[in-house]
């Protein structure tokens, strides 16, 4: 405890919502399970901090049609209610088997921060199935005071009933995908939506009192040139939304756009033109208030996605329904990308008991996706927390490393009061748009050596 | 491993006796060691010949021969006889006493593509010589990258048991030789071993530059020639045509030409009785002192040197100590036998036959082809005249990507070297690429060759230069010197002048494609030396061309230029003066030597500037903008730069997909990891090609 305290201390002045992360990291309970954990554990949990979850994302795979650039796990255009069912069915048994688990292992659970329901298209869902889901929760964890409970919403699958109650079972952030207020191009991109639907549902909501919306945006669409892109971003602007997303759009070659399009060849963007967009979306909303605390994501200082923030500062979560990701006791799973191997994974899930059947990452994993998650936050790595989790061998490769990028202007170093070096950062946005590139070198300058099952150097 | 380490411990156990070899393996462990008979698909008998225990080596022993069982302890087991009985039987036919007057050498010849393979195969299968089971396309053909791009590159011999119809039985020798213009020198070294050759002529396609360039080399070593038309099976073959091509081309008379169909079978039975009839036998010269020509040899891990050879003169025999005349060397002749077309050993091979020697001759330089075998207690008075060595033509850098490959890469040549003599190296080092080797080959195909089985057969990723040839550099101190890598060049101020290599080049054609080839020939600075009309549709082009233009992509022109009817045919015709000057290319500031080339004044500025804005194209933006410079001397004579990384692939990122981001990261490196570090700047290996590519794109 004291130890994280004097964290506190030193990382206080950089970022308030750092300080609340990491006072509310330890509560005592945890840290007295972890300590009981020790003793019968390997060392590799020993020097690992990991805590139970606090964060959880549920997947919901149903969509009114298939974006023509999408390709996560989908179910497009159905209508059938008993598929709606049978889903919700499984997904329900899924969330009693595993925190059933977790409740005889670890007698008490600690209370939801943060509660995700994505997709898909979650809002295609009535709200008895999303009741359902929330008293399934309920039943094995309690929801904190402050908790935030986001459901992604698309504009034209809900009314104003809808969104009241949906805000009557605790939702109270929403992110609207909008990805455009082109009408010509959401039709190219195969939105079921146009943007006067947008307008409506942003009234929808408002007038249901939801006070935390999010608003995504997408560019380098393909024939989006800056101007068009422009007015998107000028006409999400004027809707104030809290928070904003705004994605580069990637082709992947799986999707009708990867058949179509060859990424940096007209119709779609070039290189310059995208990164044009991405710059220009980065300085008007942070000149309209908005922090840039993500790569791709803008929020008002208050209204910062919380549970984004727990993948990004690679914390715990736990995941249901088909394809969706957890992380649970440092163990990273994928759900199956399919309805019916879902459903049978489900039923294999409850003969285990709800335990996972797949491998803890290793200490040298977990450094290397702190590093990938934790650089794409504008707040960067804190070395502290680096060094003490990691080592300080590895720690010093990092820094060494990411001297060239300062040098070039793409890295920043920050230091706390003392001078004292404290933590790596992108810089917004020449860093932010190199990132795969610095993370290469990073990463191959430290964590990932030719032989890579061991470390470079051993652990401290 | 040595062959001093070569014992033999037994004879196989069934009909073939054989005698086993082993190598050594791990240092002093002691193993017992089977030989295991292995007929058809069925293990027959396994058997024990005693424990072993292995000498100081620690060589690895190729699986494919040698096999470490896995069970309860290590054990040897060398496979032996894999034939048939039947196919036994047939050998032992082959090696019935023979009389000179019975054998017939001979080799077939042709254009490439012309069906040369094709035929030996019907050969082999009417003969018997290869069960239908056993029989594959291109049999002779072994390599892997033979049989995948269906082209032959080293010669192939065959014993085949022939019946003729008139009773008598014959032995018949074939030796297939490669098609391709850089292997020509393999076509010359089969030809003195035989007495005759079949002519493969396409009978759609008609005589080609090859087809000319194989029955001269025949002729001059005098051999019957018998003319076959193949092919004529095809709807476009135009037989008549192609007989009267052959007449006033090649001045052969067509009157009883044969008309086959290699592909079909039709009419082969006939060109084994027209080899009986019209192909000379060899002189019987079994009385005269021993001397046997070696026309090949390979190197065998487990008997050391194999060479094949013709006997001129004299008997050679098992057991005999021989000696080869040029090299000067003793051998026990450990093993004499035929090719059949597996090796089958025989007691004795009399003045005309073909087979194979193993003496235990340890390496390939002490056999080289061309040397004379004969007898150490009586040896002949002078020596058979050799052949001419094979001049590597091209030359290029060859460098392993990661630098840690660099003992791998030596080993690989040097194992490929003791099969291919024309195959040459030297260790050099560049600072952009570190070290690697100069190495010469025989032509771009020969090149493309090596470095397919060096990252084919010994897995190592290679960045190879351009090509380039040699060149005589004259220096003011009236010193000369031979460069064969363009950064060796000394400095302009230095040189007095340059001279290159030419070749005499010689192109058929149909006519209509005649002034496109023309002024393909003039703008690579082509010298018109003749022109013929040999029928009235084809005529033959001849030109004194620089090598260094030929290398490059020149045929691949001539083919397309001609829509593929075109065919060429060069000889070496000796080193000319040339306005020649160093271009060298500098990437952010930093002259990248494995870039560097020589070219004709003329064209540099042209080349440079190609050179430059392909080198833009190829190599990939980087977090600063990157001049790209041709140069001459410290004069820029062209310039380009690479704009700077503006965007990575901004994923988002959600739980879930950070091992998909991950992989994006490890590909994403993995392509670095294929570039080669010039100063700050990342270079893909294909512009180390861009040359290359460059002239493809220019023509």
């Amino acid at each position: 405890m004291k130890q994280s305290s004097s964290f506190v201390k030193r990382l206080g002045f950089i970022k308030p919502c750092l300080f609340k992360y990491f006072s509310t990291r330890h509560k005592p309970q945890t840290l007295f399970r972890r300590m009981m954990l020790c003793h019968n554990t390997s060392l590799l949990e020993n020097t690992t901090d990991w805590t139970l979850p606090k964060s959880a994302y549920i997947h919901i795979p149903f969509c009114v049609r298939k974006c023509l650039y999408c390709d996560f796990a989908v179910v497009a255009g159905t209508t059938n209610l008993n598929l709606y069912d049978t889903y919700i069915e499984h997904l329900l048994k899924e969330i009693e088997t595993t925190l059933s688990y977790f409740k005889r292992k670890y007698q008490k659970l600690p209370a939801l921060e943060t509660l995700y329901i994505g997709g898909g298209t979650p809002s295609v869902l009535s709200y008895i199935h999303l009741q359902r889901i929330v008293d399934k929760l309920q039943q094995y964890v309690d929801f904190a005071p402050t908790s935030e409970f986001t459901v992604e919403m698309d504009p034209g699958t809900f009314d104003l009933s809808k969104a009241r109650q949906f805000r009557n079972l605790g939702v109270n952030r929403v992110s609207i995908g909008v990805q455009s207020f082109d009408d010509n191009l959401l039709k190219l991109c195969g939105r079921s939506h146009n943007s006067k639907q947008v307008y409506m549902a942003w009234d929808i909501l408002r007038t249901a009192g939801f006070t935390n919306l999010s608003l995504d945006l997408m560019s380098g669409l393909p024939y989006q040139s800056e101007e068009i892109f422009r007015d998107s971003i000028e006409k999400a602007i004027s809707l104030d939304p809290e928070h904003l997303s705004c994605y580069d759009l990637i082709i992947e070659q799986s999707t009708p756009f990867g058949k179509k399009y060859q990424s940096g060849v007209f119709p779609l963007p070039s290189e310059d033109e995208a990164a044009c967009m991405y710059i220009l979306a980065s300085s008007r909303l942070r000149e309209q208030g908005y922090e840039h605390y993500e790569i791709s994501n803008y929020g008002k200082p208050a209204y910062l996605s919380k549970h984004n923030q727990t993948y990004w500062k690679n914390q715990s979560y736990y995941g249901f329904g088909m394809s969706a990701t957890s992380y649970t006791e440092m163990k990273r799973f994928t759900r199956p990308r399919k309805l019916v191997s879902y459903f049978e994974w489900v039923k294999q899930l409850e003969k285990r008991k709800g335990e996972l059947e797949c491998p803890q990452e290793s200490l040298r994993e977990q450094a290397v996706d702190t590093l990938i998650l934790g650089l794409r936050m504008k707040q960067g790595i804190s070395l502290n927390t680096f060094t003490k989790l990691y080592g300080q061998s590895i720690s010093q490769l990092v820094i060494d490393a990411s001297q060239p990028w300062i040098t070039s202007g793409h890295m920043l170093e920050i230091y706390n009061r003392n001078g004292q070096l404290e933590g790596l950062a992108l810089k917004d946005p020449e860093g932010f748009l190199l990132q795969n590139s610095i993370l290469i070198s990073l990463l191959e300058k430290s964590l990932w050596t030719t032989n890579s099952s061991t470390y470079p150097v051993t652990l401290s | 491993m040595a062959a001093d380490d070569l014992q033999s411990v037994g004879k196989c156990c069934l009909r073939c006796k054989r005698p086993i070899f082993y190598g050594t393996c791990a240092k002093n462990t002691s193993v017992p060691l089977y030989i295991v008979n292995y007929t058809g698909w069925l293990l027959k008998r396994k058997e024990f010949i005693g424990n072993h225990r292995w000498q100081n080596t620690n060589d690895r022993l190729p699986s494919s021969r040698l096999h470490l069982s896995s069970s309860f302890r290590p054990s040897l087991v060398v496979w032996c006889c894999m034939r048939e009985d039947s196919s036994i039987k047939r050998e032992e036919q082959a090696t019935k006493m023979i009389s000179p007057q019975q054998i017939r050498n001979f080799c077939i010849i042709a254009h490439i593509d012309h069906g040369k393979s094709t035929l030996a195969d019907r050969l082999l299968q009417l003969t018997n010589t290869v069960s239908n089971r056993d029989m594959k396309d291109q049999f002779l053909d072994s390599m892997d990258l033979e049989r995948e791009r269906g082209i032959t590159i080293k010669l192939q011999t065959a014993r085949m048991n022939y019946r003729a119809p008139d009773g008598n039985e014959y032995i018949l020798n074939l030796i297939d030789t490669p098609g391709h213009v850089d292997f020509s020198y393999e076509v010359s070294r089969s030809l003195v071993a035989c007495e005759g050759a079949i002519l493969v002529v396409d009978a759609s396609q008609g005589v080609e530059a090859q087809t000319l360039a194989n029955v001269y080399l025949a002729s001059e070593s005098g051999l019957e020639i018998i003319p076959v038309l193949n092919k004529v099976d095809l709807p476009s073959a135009e037989p008549l045509r192609v007989k009267q091509e052959i007449e006033q081309m090649i001045g052969l008379d067509t009157s009883n030409c044969l008309e086959i169909s290699a592909k079909t079978g039709k009419n082969v039975e006939k060109v084994l009785e027209y080899i009986v009839k019209y192909i000379p036998p060899p002189k019987d010269r079994s009385s005269f002192p021993l001397r046997a020509l070696i026309f090949d040899s390979y190197y065998d891990a487990f008997r050391g040197v194999v060479v094949y050879f013709r006997v001129f003169d004299g008997i050679l025999e098992t057991g005999k100590k021989i000696r080869l005349m040029n090299s000067q060397k003793d051998f026990e002749s450990v093993q004499v036998g035929v090719l059949a077309p597996h090796q089958v050993p025989v007691e004795r091979l009399i003045s005309g036959e073909v087979g194979y020697l193993v003496a235990g001759i340890k390496t390939v330089q002490d056999a080289r082809v061309g040397d004379t075998i004969t007898l150490a207690h009586q040896p002949a008075d002078c020596a058979l005249p050799g052949y001419k060595e094979a001049k590597p033509m091209v030359f290029c850098g060859l460098y392993p990507s990661d630098a840690d490959q660099f003992e791998d890469l030596r080993e690989a040549l040097e194992k490929l070297k003791l099969n291919d003599s024309s195959l040459s190296y030297e260790p050099e080092s560049s600072s952009a690429m570190g070290f690697g080797f100069r190495c010469g080959f025989l032509g771009l195909l020969h090149m493309e060759i090596v470095c397919e089985r060096l990252s084919r057969e010994y897995g190592l990723d290679l960045v190879t230069t351009s090509p380039s040839v040699g060149y005589y550099v004259y220096l003011h101190d009236n010193s000369s010197m031979l460069i064969q890598n363009p950064c060796e060049l000394p400095e302009p101020h230095l040189v007095d002048y340059l001279e290159e290599p030419y070749v005499r080049l010689e192109i058929i054609t149909p006519t209509e494609y005649v002034g496109p080839l023309m002024e393909l020939t003039q703008s690579r600075r082509g010298i018109f030396q003749d022109m013929k009309y040999i029928t009235a549709t084809r005529t033959s082009l001849v030109y004194e061309l620089p090598l260094a233009e030929l290398v490059t992509n020149f045929f691949d022109l001539v083919k397309s230029r001609s829509r593929g009817y075109a065919s060429m045919e060069y000889q070496w015709s000796g080193y000319r003066r040339g306005d020649l000057v160093k271009l060298e290319v500098a990437v952010n500031g930093e002259k990248v030597d494995a870039l560097c080339s020589i070219v004709h004044r003329d064209k540099a500025y042209s080349i440079a500037r190609a050179l430059t804005e392909r080198l833009k194209e190829l190599i990939p933006r980087q977090q600063f903008r990157i001049p790209v410079q041709g140069m001459i001397g410290n004069r820029v004579i062209a310039s380009e730069h690479i704009p700077a990384l503006r965007k990575d692939v901004l994923a988002k990122c959600y739980g879930g997909d950070i091992s998909r981001k991950k992989k994006l990261l490890k590909k994403q490196a993995e392509g670095k990891k294929r570039m080669k570090a010039i100063g700050k700047v990342d270079v893909p290996q294909e512009a180390f090609r861009a040359m290359l590519s460059l002239k493809q794109t220019e023509d």
